[in-house]
């Protein structure tokens, strides 16, 4: 039975929720949002790189590489991915050889990638859950540094994305383009081949759609022996780092961990409140990124020589969606989402 | 209960942009400063004219950016070098061309030659000198 109080609360109550929505839950003004966000970050990137007169080492090594392949002379350093040399060179055919016509090509690979992920969480998780992400990846300083300078890791961020882009979507030619992405991360940055692989069988275990998975290996395969045929072709060889580099899986270094706050601010400390709550592993689509983090995160761990903040760049998105995971539940807090509560009968019965 | 959700809202927006704002104010501090060296590539590319096409070029550390401006392959002397080993370096194989940079610069394989640079004016022509934002390059071709 309701009193004339609760009466007048409904319509009260509507207007509320109306007033909630246009806030947070507006679709539109969060794509404003977004959309003023990434001019926003164009110019402070164009801002950053006019300061930047000397490239630094690697970017002057892709430099003579992408020369080298232009003029066919042997390569400077050839364990060096050769994708980011061959896109200077595409450009340079038309511009001629200048080193200032490429220096905004990582920015441009990095935009497009976090304008595929707010797309795609928007579509997944909502606009406010997107932007977040968005934002939380795209201001990370490390990320905004390297992706700065003539390297690499813009553009495996970027074939990272697009392989979850394609694989989340509908068609089944989505999964062709997905192999062709998976490939050009190898072309693009030697190891972040991993990183796109462990999207790839995190989504096809779960899409359980062998055929086209299928597909996607060959193309895979394709485009990286492609890849490797012609470094082969070109250098006589094919080595994918230096020596001193691959000193993979001896043991686990401490070192992402002891510096997590200093690589992803102090949003990172979030990241474990997400696997407090139940809900976290109820979406299927939450576990790419479970995985994603993960594998990344320990198999960087690993690495007993070289260890760097930039080797995190391309798991950003992951480890901000689980940030983001976390502040979704605690906002949404429901003490029966706790993973270490069992849920009551009458929980149940509701 | 929606009163909450707001506040909570609100406070994560806020906690979020303190967290992402105050690292990414230290942004334009970040890198070496003398990559922001407006000159050196000029510098290093009026270099690349200056030396005949095939000659090679001396320097004390091998740098990628030296080798790709001056578009001259570059000769590096075993470390902690003295004048008459350099000299005799540079003989050896008939190397003319010194290039020596200082000032701010980053010479992460290498070192900076430790030369008394009045000892060059005996055996070295200067070439040019260009002085730019955080450096001093001068370019020195052996008297044969």
């Amino acid at each position: 039975m309701s009193t004339d109080r609760d009466d007048d609360k409904g319509p009260r109550e509507a207007t509320k929720k109306l007033r909630i929505k246009n806030i947070t839950g507006s679709s539109k003004l969060i794509d404003f949002i977004f959309g003023i966000f990434c001019i926003y970050m164009i110019i402070t990137y164009s801002n950053f790189i006019n300061t930047i007169h000397v490239p630094i080492w690697d970017g002057a090594v892709f430099l003579l590489n992408a020369h080298e392949w232009l003029n066919n002379i042997n390569l400077s350093e050839i364990y060096r991915p050769p994708l980011l040399s061959w896109i200077m060179d595409a450009i340079w055919v038309f511009t001629g050889e200048d080193w200032t016509t490429i220096i905004y090509v990582q920015m441009i690979f990095t935009i497009a990638g976090i304008i595929l992920l707010y797309g795609l969480l928007r579509r997944k998780k909502g606009a406010l859950f997107a932007l977040g992400v968005s934002a939380l990846t795209l201001t990370n300083a490390q990320l905004f540094f390297y992706t700065s300078q003539i390297r690499t890791e813009g553009i495996s961020f970027f074939f990272v994305i697009l392989t979850l882009y394609f694989l989340e979507g509908t068609k089944r030619a989505h999964w062709l383009f997905s192999g062709v992405s998976i490939g050009l991360t190898f072309a693009a940055r030697y190891p972040i081949l991993l990183q796109s692989m462990i999207i790839f069988v995190v989504e096809s275990i779960s899409k359980k759609d062998p055929k086209s998975a299928g597909k996607a290996v060959i193309a895979i395969v394709v485009v990286i022996l492609l890849v490797v045929v012609i470094v082969y072709a070109k250098t006589g060889t094919f080595q994918m780092a230096l020596e001193k580099d691959s000193n993979f899986g001896t043991s686990i270094s401490p070192f992402y961990l002891v510096n997590a706050t200093s690589i992803w601010g102090p949003a990172i400390l979030l990241l474990p409140v997400a696997f407090l709550f139940k809900s976290t592993f109820k979406d299927k689509f939450n576990y790419v990124f479970i995985g994603w983090f993960i594998i990344s995160f320990l198999s960087w761990s690993t690495n007993a020589s070289n260890q760097q903040y930039r080797f995190t760049i391309q798991f950003m998105p992951a480890a901000y969606f689980l940030v983001m995971l976390a502040v979704k539940n605690l906002v949404k807090f429901d003490r029966n989402n706790l993973v270490f509560l069992k849920t009551t009968s009458s929980t149940l019965n509701k | 209960m929606k009163n909450i959700r707001v506040v909570l809202c609100s406070f994560a927006i806020l906690a979020l942009s303190i967290i992402v704002i105050p690292p990414f104010l230290e942004i334009p501090e970040m890198g070496s400063s003398w990559r922001k060296d407006g000159k050196f590539v000029a510098a290093l590319q009026e270099i690349s004219k200056i030396i005949p096409e095939n000659e090679v070029l001396v320097s004390a550390s091998y740098d990628p950016a030296i080798y790709y401006f001056t578009n001259h392959n570059l000769q590096i002397p075993s470390k902690g070098i003295s004048y008459n080993s350099l000299l005799n370096f540079m003989k050896k194989d008939n190397y003319l061309y010194l290039l020596i940079i200082e000032g701010k610069y980053n010479v992460p394989r290498g070192f900076t030659f430790d030369l008394q640079l009045t000892n060059l004016t005996k055996d070295f022509k200067e070439i040019a000198t260009y002085t730019t934002d955080f450096k001093i390059i001068q370019l020195y071709k052996r008297i044969v």
